[in-house]
């Protein structure tokens, strides 16, 4: 056997792991999206109740 | 120049109003540096599950780690922020202070959790659990609890000026944990693997891999930096809000003695019913109170 046979043969063997990287990354996207859409919410409740002018971002 | 209605006496006032005020919390800055951050991630997205190779060793697992490592980053320099306002917090005792320290802590435990949740999938199929009691992995989970506890003490106390110098405090002895997570897999023998990317001198990464990790960092770093301003916004305006609600609860109270007052200047005046003109008249009396304290 050549080395590409042997490296083909392991590569077979290994695990490819991609549910436990899908997992982790959908639960980044979970974790980051569902954290940014209940701040900008609240930002947007928040903000209707404050007038105008004290409002004024950089 | 826009018109505002007083409510009193129909009195119509002419106030200077900025007419690109914003709704919500964004502004042009916040907006440019979303957009920057959404590009970076996307870009950072596609070299991590796409154009990098698979890692030799642990196969995708590796992939994990793109995530994994900038989510440790972005908490490290959460919590340092945190730190840092802490101490202005005691030193120049404002506002502003305060509540970047309670947003960048907030921030700091989102991505502290992420670090975790990714780290425990990362070691399922490379370790073969999803935790041990390692000196980098238990610390990292005090620091989670640290935090927890520092919002959870934020939200208890009463009192913007006593919560913040309570805050501050714990938010400083808090942060000392985060060296001690840095340097945990220096003192200690420990199964999780010591630092991979040096600053200074060689790593142990390279080519599209390496290249993979900073982007992502990159991309981590503004999103922390978008989430601090808006969240600090957020912040902002939740105190207003109180201010505002309190000036209103002060302005009803006054009413109500108003209202008092005049019963007993006028016994013969039929006894006082909360009819609808009765509400009406408070309302009025309420109104030129606030009025009378603003001018």
């Amino acid at each position: 056997m050549d080395l590409t046979t042997i490296q083909l043969a392991v590569q077979r063997q290994t695990p490819s792991y991609w549910g436990y990287v899908l997992t982790g990354y959908g639960a980044a996207a979970v974790a980051i999206g569902g954290y940014v859409a209940h701040i900008v919410r609240r930002g947007r409740k928040l903000s209707r109740q404050v007038p105008t002018d004290k409002r004024r971002w950089l | 120049m826009t018109s505002i209605d007083t409510g009193l006496a129909q009195v119509r006032t002419e106030v200077e109003v900025p007419r690109d005020a914003p709704v919500g919390t964004g502004s042009r800055a916040s907006r440019i540096l979303g957009v920057v951050t959404l590009v970076l991630t996307a870009v950072g997205l596609a070299y991590s599950l796409i154009i990098s190779p698979p890692d030799a060793n642990q196969s995708n697992a590796g992939r994990l780690l793109y995530i994994h490592v900038p989510s440790a980053i972005v908490a490290y320099v959460a919590f340092g922020v945190t730190a840092l306002a802490s101490v202005m917090v005691l030193w120049r005792k404002t506002e502003v202070w305060d509540l970047i320290a309670g947003a960048s802590a907030e921030i700091g435990i989102v991505f502290t959790s992420l670090c975790l949740i990714t780290g425990m999938l990362w070691g399922r199929p490379i370790w073969g659990v999803y935790w041990t009691w390692d000196a980098r992995l238990t610390t990292t989970a005090l620091l989670l609890v640290l935090f927890v506890g520092y919002v959870a003490l934020r939200r208890a106390l009463a009192g913007t000026a006593n919560r913040a110098k309570w805050c501050a405090i714990a938010g400083i002895v808090a942060a000392i944990d985060v060296p001690i997570v840095h340097e945990s897999t220096n003192w200690w023998v420990t199964l999780h693997q010591g630092q991979t990317v040096r600053l200074l001198g060689e790593s142990e990464i390279g080519g599209s891999m390496l290249f993979s990790l900073l982007l992502m960092m990159v991309a981590g770093l503004c999103g922390y930096v978008w989430l601090l301003l808006v969240r600090f916004r957020v912040g902002y305006l939740a105190e207003r809000v109180d201010e505002y609600a309190f000036d209103e609860a002060i302005a009803q109270r006054r009413a109500e003695a108003a209202s008092q007052q005049r019963t007993a200047a006028h016994p013969d005046t039929p006894a006082h019913r909360d009819t609808p003109s009765d509400r009406a008249d408070t309302h009025r009396i309420a109104t030129a109170s606030t009025s009378t304290e603003v001018d």
